[in-house]
């Protein structure tokens, strides 16, 4: 109660609060496992996109994961393998005592939330399904851009997955609407910098697509 | 002119020499000034340890939502346009629902017809036998860079009229209204029927409330009625005093994809009478039916007068909270539960001088708390143990106030939980006032000392990829303190002439005279990586012109 009033009651002081849809600031943007679903002996590997404070955005390996709270015996799924982070699809009689715990239908997809740490340190966590498979959502197109126009609005449209969601960053100018399929894009100063737009699926799958901009 | 009681205790406090400094002249910020309510800016009122929840704010018998604009500079009632009560523990049995009771009450019979401007508000009133009108009409351009406010503008209005229907029956009409600009209003009318002779006291009284918030919309029917008798002696006791009062609230709440009602009914009855003649006593017992869920409470005190001066009192009682606020409403809760204890000594030479002390202790159980998966329980309890000092004294063109508070009060979420401040835990408090008036000038210098609140010291935060929100990293609740606040408020009043019984005064009222810029909270970002800092509005004169018939 009291986190509430006080999000609703604030004084400026020497900065302004930094804005969800802000790209230039240290931040995990999304995590992808690829694929976000995996049938028994297929595997998963994770990367995610990173929002800096004073350069542009990156695509990044994950330092270290765990599955500490994995139903049955699933948080072995998780381990370091060469040089990367992996999920390897558990058989089905593992996912079936899972199933179990969890009081899962025969059959289920089991949720695996994996726990994450990235450069930073950040931290995110991220949910793989083990016993199906299916892939991200393929990454959006973007036609807006690179050069704008300081002084304008542009409107900013994607397609969302059905049953999912859609969130817009930028680090050139500012947005409204920033988590509609639909937002507006305000462009008051000139700028350099980049419009990343994610697409979630509502079933752990996740697509983006990073736009260099600039306005002048 | 605000006139205190504090639940044991009536106190009147000497006609202002002008508003206290620091204020802005606004009635509920001028009530804060008292020890027993937590001396902040942000725009809550918690008394005696409590939550701002467990405070009920009250307009003419019938509950409002909340008591401040969100500028938190401005309250809901204009200036001039009330007279508060002030009850912050163990009050009788005809008020309930919550801990600590703050009741507006509309009108006070004064002829005054005036009109103030300041940066943030035009104020109009007038005031006659049997009517009285205020309206506030404030704009947040001044406040634009020291306060966020989603509304460019606030209304707020108070109406009272009230007719003598025989020497016996009255009917009062009254109503309040506030809204911001689009954001949210509230709106409450009320009727009262009043019959008062020499053994009898009944009022009979329905409102109607109307609350728009963004996220929902709630209408209330809400009834009450009290019937007192008084008799000279009985049983050997004298100046007996026996109540019988009912009062219902019926809630329809409409939020998106859910739309309830919610019913409570409470019954009460009391009898009062002197033991001897400077000893009374008084007992009772009210019970609440909140929505099925039954709350017996009784209650009882003890007065006594050793001395014509001097004034002891000893109260106790059983009080509940139902489980009503906009974020519990849609839960299956309990009412929270809290047993107050109370002592108090009021000693007042009826000349130029009055002190008031009151300790208390109260237990709570049954809090409404969130677990680390966000769902809601009764699984809290707590303690909050204080004592506060309030003082005044006159001596010719001399005025001076001080109220001291101390208090301890503690939470702890679950039965095996560890102990934590309880959210608007403030240890120590301060206020000195001194007023000075002499002719057409009037000084006066406010010195504000006080404990900074608890707030939690996030220090980053999980991001759930998938759901695209953010986890705080677990740091033990409450476990850091706002830093201590100290602050200076400086007020002159000018009146600059008086003719035809119209008078013209100008006023500055310097809140924060040094700019003191310590943090009296923190807010997040919304990742939790980062923490700014709410100050205190930093030298802001409320400066203005009143003219008054």
């Amino acid at each position: 109660m009291k986190r509430a009033l006080l999000l609703a009651f604030a004084a400026c002081t020497e900065t302004h609060e930094v804005q969800p849809w802000q790209l230039d600031h240290e931040r995990v943007v999304a995590v992808r496992a690829t694929p976000p679903h995996i049938a028994p002996g297929e595997i998963s590997m994770f990367d995610a996109l990173l929002a800096h404070e004073d350069g542009p955005t990156t695509v990044e390996p994950v330092y270290n994961a765990a599955a500490p709270f994995a139903p049955g015996d699933l948080y072995t799924a998780v381990h370091f393998y060469i040089d990367h982070w992996q999920i390897d699809g558990p058989s089905e009689e593992r996912l079936a005592v899972a199933r179990d715990e969890l009081g899962l239908p025969p059959g289920t997809p089991v949720p695996l939330d994996v726990t994450l740490e990235l450069r930073g340190p950040l931290y995110a966590q991220k949910t793989v399904f083990l016993g199906d498979s299916r892939a991200n959502p393929p990454a959006p197109v973007l036609t807006h851009g690179p050069d704008l126009e300081v002084g304008r609005e542009y409107t900013l449209e994607v397609q969302a997955p059905p049953g999912g969601n859609v969130r817009w960053l930028t680090s050139c100018g500012t947005l409204r609407d920033d988590t509609m399929p639909r937002a507006t894009h305000v462009v008051d100063e000139a700028c350099d910098g980049e419009l990343v737009v994610v697409l979630r699926d509502g079933d752990g799958g996740v697509a983006w697509v990073v736009q260099q901009i600039h306005a002048e | 002119m605000m006139r205190l009681s504090i639940a044991l205790l009536l106190v009147a406090t000497p006609a202002l020499a002008q508003p206290y400094p620091g204020t802005g002249g606004d009635p509920i910020r001028t009530m804060m000034v008292e020890p027993s309510v937590v001396s902040t800016e942000l725009p809550v009122v918690a008394i005696h340890g409590g939550n701002p929840e467990d405070t009920v704010l009250l307009f003419d018998g019938f509950e409002l939502p909340w008591a401040f604009h969100e500028n938190a500079v401005r309250s809901l009632a204009p200036p001039d346009s009330v007279v508060i009560d002030l009850m912050p523990s163990a009050f009788g049995v005809e008020y309930g629902r919550g801990s600590s009771i703050v009741s507006l009450t509309s009108g006070d019979d004064r002829r005054a017809l005036f009109a103030e401007v300041d940066p943030v508000d035009l104020v109009l009133h007038t005031g006659q036998r049997g009517l009285t009108a205020s309206v506030a009409i404030g704009w947040n351009d001044a406040l634009e860079g020291l306060r966020d406010t989603r509304a460019t503008g606030f209304i707020s209005a108070i109406a009272r009229s009230q007719l003598r229907i025989t020497s016996k029956w009255a009917l009062v009409l009254s109503g309040i209204y506030a809204s911001e600009g689009e954001q949210r209003y509230v709106t409450r009318p009320v009727a009262a029927v009043h019959y008062r002779s020499e053994r009898w006291h009944a009022v009979l009284a329905a409102s109607y409330l109307h609350q728009d918030e963004p996220t929902v919309d709630r209408d209330a029917i809400d009834t009450r009625a009290e019937l007192i008798r008084f008799a000279d002696a009985a049983a050997g006791l004298t100046k007996l005093e026996w109540r019988l009062g009912q009062q219902t609230n019926s809630n329809r709440y409409a939020f998106p994809g859910d739309t309830f009602w919610r019913h409570d009914v409470g019954v009460w009855t009391s009898i009062a009478a002197n033991l001897a003649p400077r000893i009374r006593a008084t007992v009772g017992l009210r019970v609440d039916n909140f929505d099925d869920d039954v709350a017996t409470q009784p209650r009882a005190a003890l007065l006594g007068q050793p001395h014509s001066k001097l004034t002891l009192a000893l109260a106790a009682g059983a009080y509940r909270r139902p489980p009503e606020q906009l974020y519990e409403v849609q839960h299956d809760l309990n009412p929270e539960r809290a047993t107050h204890v109370a002592a108090g000594a009021l000693f007042d030479n009826k000349r130029d001088l009055w002190i008031n002390t009151v300790a208390y202790y109260i237990d709570r159980r049954r809090l409404v708390v969130r677990d680390i998966e966000g769902k809601l329980s009764n699984s809290g309890s707590g303690t909050s143990l204080g004592v506060d000092v309030g003082a005044g004294y006159r001596k010719g063109p001399w005025l001076a106030k001080l109220s001291l508070a101390l208090t301890r009060s503690v939470r702890f979420d679950h039965p095996r939980g560890a102990e934590r401040p309880a959210p608007y835990e403030q240890p120590f408090r301060l206020d000195v006032i001194g007023g000075w008036r002499k002719n057409r000038l009037k000084l006066g210098a406010r010195l504000q000392l006080a404990s900074g609140l608890p707030f939690t010291p996030y220090d980053g935060a999980v991001y759930n990829s998938d759901a695209d929100t953010y986890e705080p990293l677990y740091v033990p609740p409450l476990s850091a303190r706002a830093p201590f606040h100290h602050q200076i408020d400086l007020r002159v009043d000018y009146r600059f002439f008086r003719r035809g019984g119209f008078e013209l005064e100008g006023f500055v009222d310097l809140h924060n005279a040094y700019r003191n810029e310590d943090a009296i909270a923190y807010r997040y970002s919304f990742d939790y990586r980062e923490r700014t800092a709410i100050t205190a509005l930093p030298l802001f004169p409320f400066a203005g012109l009143r003219g008054s018939l």
